[in-house]
């Protein structure tokens, strides 16, 4: 393993019985880089997170934090490791005084003062109890803990499902503060692609299980363009070799994953199209393009 | 440890409702008997509070067990503590020792008012404080075990839960095979040692089993319950195995570890049944047929061939095979003495202190059983005849093959003073199917012991420390009185042979008229003459004084003694039921005898060779 690497997977499967949830998984997240995993549901992200926190064994592959095997050395790296879970999984009667008091005791690294500052700015009074907090305030309250413990890699499964514009932009803003302050990698599975896409270094697109894009958000955006034209008659696009071909008002739109000026003006000579324009993509686009249906894999 | 600790800190703050529900309990056992206006309050406060304390702790004991872990895992909020840097054991044991101070604390608390009320803590009902608190930690710690494998199972909703029903039906039968022939044999110490083991590695599998659990598990449930089911039954195999091993080397103890509890009946042919308590191997009974001329034995089983006899020719050995372990009566077997012969059943139930007889050859056997007697031809298997006896017998034997003879004694108890006793004898002819009463005799005398020709013709009935009467065995007819008396038997041929006070062995004809006497050391007693050849009797005497020494004495009836060997003296009768045979001893040359050491030794009387058979 490089060791500028701080994830780094190997072939990983999961299956649940016949059913395969991860399917041949091979990635890396560079130290330092926030890396934005993507699918939609089931795509298998939550099954590859939990291996990824050594709670869950693939059937086969290899997972390694920080240059170690996760899976034996899993109470170690936790040390490392702060973790935003899907679902709040703290037991509802504790309070957040004792959450707090709980993670306090069992870290080396635990700055009190993190915690308890970042909650008076969430306006979350300790002695509330964590099962009568909103899902914003509990995905808070888990920043919160994940951050306090100085972590070199920050983990978010999802952490803006259920949450309104303004917790999801709260959310965000403190993952920005800490990546500005301290530098930490990031590995986020999210759906909320507007809000990655500003943070994110590179994306990974899972969809049934396997990864079918892994790549640097610069690359992605620079190689993924949307080509649209006008035309009465059926035009062959295939020169341009596109991901997708559909129609589009009169004429078509193809998306381009590998975007190259000369063969796009060698299409549009040889088609002959009037109005032919390129747009570059939104994260968002390019996700649907590839993982959306009818998408080719 | 320190992450143990923060575990079970937080477990316990989980469940502290716990401590408001036991205090509830324990203000509940002190306000009703007030309520109620019991007669003794105190009292009343004692067993409420007791009983408050042991179902509550039990009780949460079983909820803890089915809900601590499984439910977690199944709640998918095992992630909430693998999230963190804490090992599987330090949850496992943090869970643990949550739960342990739950149920121990909450019987404290509810128990409290039983001790404010005045109960002992050192006795409690009469038994130790500390065997009430054993049993408790126990139950509580076996209903927490059990509850979380069966939580843990159900809950993962995997088909692995049909291997763990057929392991578990395996585990019962391989347990109960094991225990089995200890718990026949008597052997309660030994299934005690193996309860107490297999419970302390089988406590020991399930926290290994939990520990893993969820190092390999973690919040998988399916994945949970294949790591627990995995390390369980592995544990519980291993314990079967330490078990099995145990169990065999107590059950299949060799008759050299019957030490000096040795106990032997034997017979005219050359076989013996040996048994005892095997030394060093807890309380198991072994019995052997032990072939005195060669050596050779073979393993019976415990003791639950109780009532278990020889032949008195030593071919067939029949025993009572208890129908259950609870039940004091079974089916009479029968086998050969031959190695390896097996067990024939002959369908005749019969209890292990039934009075009972044997014909020489062991193909009939008579039983009393609940006042009826009945006859059976164990070869045929077929019953000869069955009555109801009016009278209680006192020695019941074969004087043929077709004829029973039967003593009854009105009065049999033994007194420090001569009692009145008023002795009757039966026949019963068992072609016929006759019952009659043919004889009987008053007397008075301590206590009554009678010894017959092998025939039945004769009979010796002790009247007095040294006093006896020669009497027809059948009409009970006084014959002679005798006096100086010491010991009485009968040669092959009937007649009356008496070892007396005045040294010597006195040979009468059967009409009672003394024929030889023939001068023995001086001893102090004689114990077990048995007829070894025609003629020839082993006579054990015991010298007195302070050195008390034995010496085995063989008596040609016609010449004299013949050889004298000492440190030799009757081995112990088998203690198998009820002895009710009053004929002589008739037994091969070599018989076995104990030495003042304890040991074992085939000896035999014409030769005066011997051999150890237990040093």
């Amino acid at each position: 393993m490089n060791e500028n690497e701080v994830i780094r997977l190997g072939g990983v499967t999961v299956r649940y019985g016949r059913k395969v949830a991860v399917d041949n998984v091979t990635l890396s997240v560079p130290r330092g880089s926030v890396y934005a995993l993507l699918g939609r549901n089931g795509a298998g992200k939550s099954s590859l997170v939990r291996c990824l926190l050594g709670q869950q064994k693939p059937a086969s592959g290899t997972i390694d934090l920080f240059g170690e095997n996760v899976w034996r050395r899993r109470a170690a790296l936790m040390e490392r490791v702060g973790i935003v879970a899907e679902e709040a999984d703290a037991p509802p009667e504790m309070s957040v005084a004792a959450l707090t008091r709980f993670c306090a005791a069992l870290y080396t690294r635990w700055d009190q003062e993190l915690v308890d500052d970042r909650l008076r700015r969430f306006g979350i009074t300790p002695a509330s109890r964590y099962g009568e907090l909103s899902k914003g305030q509990k995905k808070q309250v888990a920043l919160a803990l994940a951050l306090a413990m100085s972590p070199d890699l920050l983990i978010l499964d999802d952490p803006t499902l259920g949450l309104d514009v303004v917790a999801r932009r709260s959310l965000f803003e403190e993952v920005i503060s800490e990546l500005a302050d301290r530098g930490i990698s990031v590995l986020m599975t999210t759906h909320d692609l507007a809000g990655v896409e500003a943070i994110a270094d590179r994306v990974g697109i899972m969809k049934s299980g396997r990864l079918v894009l892994d790549d640097s958000m610069e690359a992605l955006k620079s190689r993924f363009r949307r080509i649209r034209y006008a035309s009465a008659a059926a035009i062959d696009a295939s020169a341009l070799a596109p991901a997708a071909v559909r129609a589009w008002g009169s004429g078509g739109e193809a998306i381009v994953t590998n975007y190259d000026d000369v063969a796009f003006e060698r299409f549009r000579s040889a088609s002959n199209v009037a109005g032919a324009e390129v747009s570059a993509m939104s994260l968002e686009e390019i996700f649907i393009a590839i993982a959306g249906e009818g998408a080719e894999s | 440890m320190n992450d143990t600790l923060v575990i079970a800190r937080r477990e316990v703050a989980e469940k502290r409702f716990v401590f408001v529900a036991a205090l509830a309990f324990a203000a509940i056992a002190v306000i009703i008997p007030f309520a109620v206006r019991a007669k003794h309050p105190a009292e009343f406060i004692v067993i409420l509070s007791m009983v408050c304390a042991l179902n509550f702790s039990l009780g949460l004991s079983a909820v803890l067990g089915g809900s601590i872990v499984g439910r977690d895992i199944t709640a998918g909020r095992m992630s909430f503590y693998f999230a963190r840097p804490v090992s599987a054991l330090s949850i496992w044991f943090g869970k643990l020792a949550a739960a342990a101070l739950l149920v121990v604390a909450s019987f404290v608390i509810i128990a409290v008012p039983a001790v404010a009320a005045g109960m002992p803590l050192n006795r409690i009902w009469g038994t130790s404080g500390l065997v009430w608190a054993g049993m408790f930690l126990s139950a509580a710690a076996g209903l927490f075990f059990v509850l979380h494998a069966a939580g843990t199972m159900v809950r993962s909703r995997s088909a692995l839960i049909v291997l763990d029903f057929v392991a578990a039906v395996v585990a019962g039968w391989c347990g109960w095979m094991i225990v089995r022939p200890l718990v026949e044999g008597g052997a309660t110490r030994a299934v005690n040692a193996i309860a107490g083991g297999a419970s302390i590695l089988l406590v020991a599998g399930f926290l290994a089993a939990g520990a893993w659990q969820l190092a390999d598990g973690r919040t998988d449930r399916r994945r949970s319950h294949a790591a627990f089911s995995k390390v369980f039954w592995g544990s519980v195999a291993v314990v079967l195995l330490i078990a099995a091993s145990f169990g065999g080397w107590v059950v299949f103890a060799p008759p050299s570890a019957l030490g000096k509890t040795a106990e032997a009946e034997m017979s005219s042919g050359n076989m013996a049944l040996l048994a005892g308590t095997a030394e060093g191997r807890f309380d198991f009974h072994p019995q052997f047929l032990y072939n005195i001329a060669t050596g050779d034995y073979e393993r019976l089983g415990g003791a639950w061939h109780y009532g278990g006899v020889l032949s008195r020719d030593g071919s067939k050995f029949i025993a009572v095979e208890r129908t259950s372990m609870r039940a004091n009566y079974g089916e009479v077997v029968i086998r050969d003495t031959k190695p390896g012969s097996p067990f024939v059943g002959t369908s005749i139930m019969a209890g292990g202190f039934d009075y009972h007889a044997e014909s020489n050859d062991g193909s009939r056997i008579a039983i009393v059983r609940d006042g009826n007697l009945s006859v059976y031809d164990t070869v045929r298997r077929q019953s000869l005849g069955s009555m109801r006896l009016q009278v209680r017998p006192h020695a019941i034997f074969f004087t043929s093959a077709d004829s029973l003879r039967i003593y009854a004694v009105d009065n049999e108890a033994g007194r420090s003073d001569p009692q009145p006793r008023h002795l009757e004898s039966y026949d019963y002819d068992i072609p016929a199917r006759a019952f009659s009463r043919v004889g009987e005799l008053k007397f008075e005398s301590r206590f009554v012991t009678l010894t017959t020709s092998d025939d039945g013709s004769r009979l010796f009935v002790r009247t007095g420390p040294h006093e006896a009467m020669l009497c027809d065995g059948r009409t009970l007819q006084p014959i002679a009185t005798l006096t100086q008396f010491r010991r009485g038997t009968f040669l092959r041929d009937g007649r009356p042979v008496m070892v007396l006070q005045d040294d010597t062995v006195t040979i009468a004809n059967r009409d009672g008229a003394v024929v030889n006497k023939i001068a023995i050391p001086k001893h102090a007693g004689v114990y077990g003459i048995a007829e070894v050849a025609p003629g020839k009797l082993v006579v054990p005497i015991v010298e007195g004084g302070k050195q008390s020494a034995w010496h085995a004495l063989l008596v040609d009836v016609d010449r004299g003694v013949l050889r004298s060997d000492p440190d030799l003296h009757p081995v112990v009768p088998v203690s198998n039921g009820i002895a009710s045979d009053p004929r002589p001893t008739v037994i091969a040359p070599t018989m076995l005898m104990t030495t003042p050491g304890g040991s074992l030794v085939a000896w035999n009387a014409l030769t005066g060779e011997r051999r150890d058979v237990i040093r």
